[in-house]
């Protein structure tokens, strides 16, 4: 294995230490450990040092929003995993590519750890197919045509969870999240005609 | 070839900003090393013309509390800078003052300009779609304002009363704010990508490219004005409320 560079983000020196030493004796990887302790070192880091994973608390993301991170990780095909300790709303650690639990043992977090490094080889282009689906584009439309969720369900015969799963891949793809940023992409891209939208939301 | 490092880096949100700004440093020499700080110091009511007054002197002249004004410009300068250890409530009268000017900066400043820059770009780009960017743009500029209003007309006179010591009867209490306080990016990235990814190819990009800086400028702006309210504002009336329900 070549040796991987690692960057380790937390506000507690004790964390990033422990961390760092259970890296050392169970993943037994060759390569170095950066550490940082705040968002903006985080992104210093990132922009300047070649790191190959990035492992954070969650809590480092101003917002909990992980944009800002994501873009140029995105750009330099770094994955970014969670290091949680606390509670999470959901939507917050969707955005990682993997989570280490504080109470994961040693082998779990190797595990964890080597599945994240291996998957970006075998998918380097996990999100970079930017075009959208058959189904993601019907559902795109009713989103456009101002349905909501319950009603794209019943629509297109399929449960409000995958509604919720279509929408947020769609929005990953394009880069849009409001109902009428999608609008404006669905009329753009003749989706829907020009008669059918009203900008609501 | 000119060597690189002639070459200067655009000060907004760099990390390697290592300057700390203090009381007896040029206010001008301060505003020529980093551009953004001339939004920030008109808003504090520093205004151009200063000469070679430092800042201490800039602030007697003009009443403004000097701790107050040096955390701004710092916090403004470096994200690195942490202001959680110099706060004290006194700065609270200039920080709302602040605010204020920043709001109404955006409601009346920036996104009118900004709506101008897309009507030019409208008639510009003959494109039948363009007009909808108007649209979506004018939703978010409501979005924009209910926000700002919401701060204006709440949240403000609420920390006025606390400083005035008079009876706060509307039961409201600044942890309100804090889940109160929306996401008003979201339409300002839609946007973004709206008019670098999707939108078709115009002729003329002039407008186009404009409207996009002064987005990421507009975001930048926001993104600050939002970290300034949620780790300076916020902690501060904290202690304004704890002071006065003991």
């Amino acid at each position: 294995m070549k040796p991987v560079k690692i960057l380790i983000a937390d506000q507690s020196e004790l964390i990033r230490h422990g961390l760092k030493f259970m890296i050392s004796k169970h993943l037994k990887l060759t390569g170095t450990i950066h550490e940082a302790c705040h968002f903006n070192e985080l992104m210093c880091l990132v922009e300047q040092e070649k790191t190959q994973i990035v492992i954070m608390n969650p809590a480092l993301l101003p917002g909990g929003n992980a944009e800002k991170l994501k873009q140029t990780a995105r750009l330099k095909n770094i994955p970014v995993m969670a290091l949680v300790y606390a509670f999470f709303d959901e939507c917050v650690l969707s955005q990682f590519d993997g989570q280490i639990y504080i109470n994961d043992a040693g082998c779990t977090m190797r595990e964890k750890i080597m599945a994240v490094l291996t998957r970006k080889k075998e998918e380097p282009a996990i999100n970079n197919n930017q075009s959208l689906t058959n189904r993601e584009q019907d559902v795109l439309r009713c989103v456009a045509l101002g349905f909501a969720n319950k009603e794209i369900s019943d629509e297109l015969n399929i449960s409000i969870n995958t509604v919720i799963t279509h929408r947020k891949n769609i929005s990953n793809k394009l880069g849009v999240k409001s109902a009428s940023g999608l609008t404006i992409y669905a009329v753009i891209n003749n989706l829907i005609n020009t008669e059918d939208y009203k900008l609501t939301k | 070839m000119r060597p690189l490092s002639k070459y200067k880096k655009r000060n907004t949100m760099s990390c390697s900003e290592k300057l700390h700004i203090s009381p007896e440093m040029k206010l001008s020499d301060v505003l020529l090393t980093n551009e953004r700080l001339l939004l920030i110091s008109d808003r504090i009511g520093l205004p151009l013309g200063m000469g070679d007054k430092t800042i201490t002197q800039c602030c007697r002249e003009h009443n403004l509390n000097i701790e107050m004004v040096l955390m701004l410009l710092n916090m403004y300068n470096s994200h690195a800078y942490c202001p959680e250890g110099n706060l004290n409530t006194d700065m609270i009268p200039g920080l709302i003052q602040y605010l204020s000017n920043a709001h109404f900066y955006y409601l009346n400043k920036k996104i009118p300009y900004l709506q101008k820059l897309l009507t030019r770009f409208i008639e510009d780009s003959q494109s039948k779609h363009s007009v909808l960017l108007r649209d979506f743009f004018s939703l978010y500029a409501e979005e924009v304002k209910a926000h700002m209003e919401y701060e204006d007309q709440q949240v403000f006179p609420y920390i006025q009363s606390l400083l005035t010591n008079t009876e706060n009867t509307s039961g409201y209490s600044i942890d309100e704010f804090s889940t109160h306080h929306s996401d008003i990016e979201e339409k300002l990235t839609d946007l973004k990508h709206l008019l670098i990814k999707h939108f078709p190819p115009t002729s003329d990009n002039f407008y186009r490219n404009m409207i996009l800086q002064e987005l990421f400028d507009f975001e930048y702006d926001i993104n600050d004005h939002n970290r300034l309210e949620d780790i300076v504002l916020v902690p501060l009336i904290k202690q304004l409320e704890e002071r006065k329900s003991l």
